[in-house]
């Protein structure tokens, strides 16, 4: 059917008759009615307007929360791998050695001189000192001369890194024969009255048979 | 979309409310208040519904039909005299002029009384009284001619129902 509906002729008398009749008026105030009408319509404009600045404000404070962090993260010294001390090993253990030469490092003996006399050789002072210790019974390790890697400083060890040219000998010996390879064969008199003998323990036996 | 203004509102008022209250009078005592709550609904809207008349009367049956239960609920409770959903004759506590007609459309059923109200009083198109009552537009039709056929034959006897 389409939109326009054909009637017969006596249904659409009654349909006139009917669209005729006036309807009753109802009891609504139309002033009342526009100014509940406004209200509304204005309440529900301040909802939304409401909802969206809400949504500009969350919005808003999230960049500036993620910016203060970034810029934070950006500003903050060094990374944690660098505020992570780094432990070095303090005592640094020697290869094993052997009862080779010895080279302790320069140190100043207790009251600076040795047995009141003054020595030319700082590095024999230590040496002096070494085997005076080592007469007295403080037979601590000795370091061998080899060549060896660079080690960080060691503030605990007594002894420097020998010379990397030094060759460590066959077989093990005495201290008296170590003397006697170092010094010339004048120095090894014990009796001798001349100059300053830096091996005053020449006529020290070390355990070797007379 | 227009947006919805005081002169909508003014104009769907003075055009349809009457029509309105004696649609929303089928289901409910309180006709004038489901008409004013749906043009204050309409106000509400940020847009303008393509066909505000339709929409309208789409919206007063839909809160005629919530006061209807909520009358229903409190005369179970209270024995007043409330309008029952699908009883054949109007409950019109409105105005004594409205009474002639809404006798006669009372001898109609509910549904082809609906479709009555809403071709003759509330001027809407076919398939926009298709929509708003449920169905097809074809049997929208049917349904009117056969209404219209009844109102001649109760009225027959008299042969001037309007004297």
């Amino acid at each position: 059917m389409s939109d326009e509906l054909r009637l017969p002729e006596k249904l659409a008398a009654c349909e006139a008759l009917l669209a005729a009749k006036p309807l009753a008026a109802t009891g609504i105030d139309r002033d009342q009615l526009l100014y509940r009408a406004g209200w509304a319509a204005g309440a529900e404009t301040a909802r939304l307007a409401r909802g969206r600045i809400a949504a500009w404000s969350f919005g808003s404070a999230a960049v500036a929360a993620s910016l203060a962090v970034t810029i934070a993260l950006q500003l903050r010294p060094g990374d944690g791998r660098d505020s992570i001390a780094r432990i070095e090993d303090p005592v640094s253990v020697p290869p094993p050695v052997s009862r080779a030469a010895v080279e302790p490092r320069p140190t100043t003996p207790p009251g600076g001189t040795i047995a009141g006399r003054s020595v030319a050789d700082p590095s024999a002072i230590e040496v002096e000192t070494l085997l005076a210790d080592f007469a007295t019974g403080d037979r601590r390790p000795l370091a061998v001369r080899r060549p060896m890697r660079p080690s960080p400083v060691d503030v605990t060890q007594s002894f420097a890194v020998g010379d990397a040219s030094y060759s460590p000998p066959a077989a093990a010996k005495t201290a008296r024969q170590l003397l006697e390879e170092i010094l010339p064969a004048s120095d090894a008199d014990p009796d001798s009255t001349g100059p300053l003998r830096l091996w005053p323990w020449a006529g020290l036996n070390f355990g070797e048979s007379t | 979309m227009p947006s919805v203004d005081a002169t909508l509102i003014a104009e769907m008022f003075d055009r349809h409310a009457a029509a309105l209250a004696l649609y929303a009078s089928q289901w409910t005592s309180l006709p004038d208040d489901c008409v004013q709550e749906a043009l204050v609904e309409l106000a509400r809207q940020p847009t303008a519904p393509d066909n505000p008349t339709a929409w309208l009367y789409r919206v007063v049956k839909n809160r005629a039909l919530n006061a209807s239960r909520a009358s229903q609920r409190r005369a179970t409770h209270e024995q007043a005299a409330a309008r029952k959903c699908g009883e054949h004759r109007f409950i019109d506590a409105g105005p004594a002029a409205r009474a002639e007609l809404t006798d006669t459309l009372a001898t109609l059923d509910a549904p082809t009384r609906e479709i009555v109200v809403l071709r003759i009083w509330g001027g809407l198109s076919w398939q926009e009284i298709a929509d708003v009552v449920g169905g097809s537009k074809s049997s929208a039709q049917r349904n009117y001619v056969q209404a219209l056929e009844q109102l001649r034959q109760h009225w027959e006897p008299r042969s001037c129902p309007m004297n």
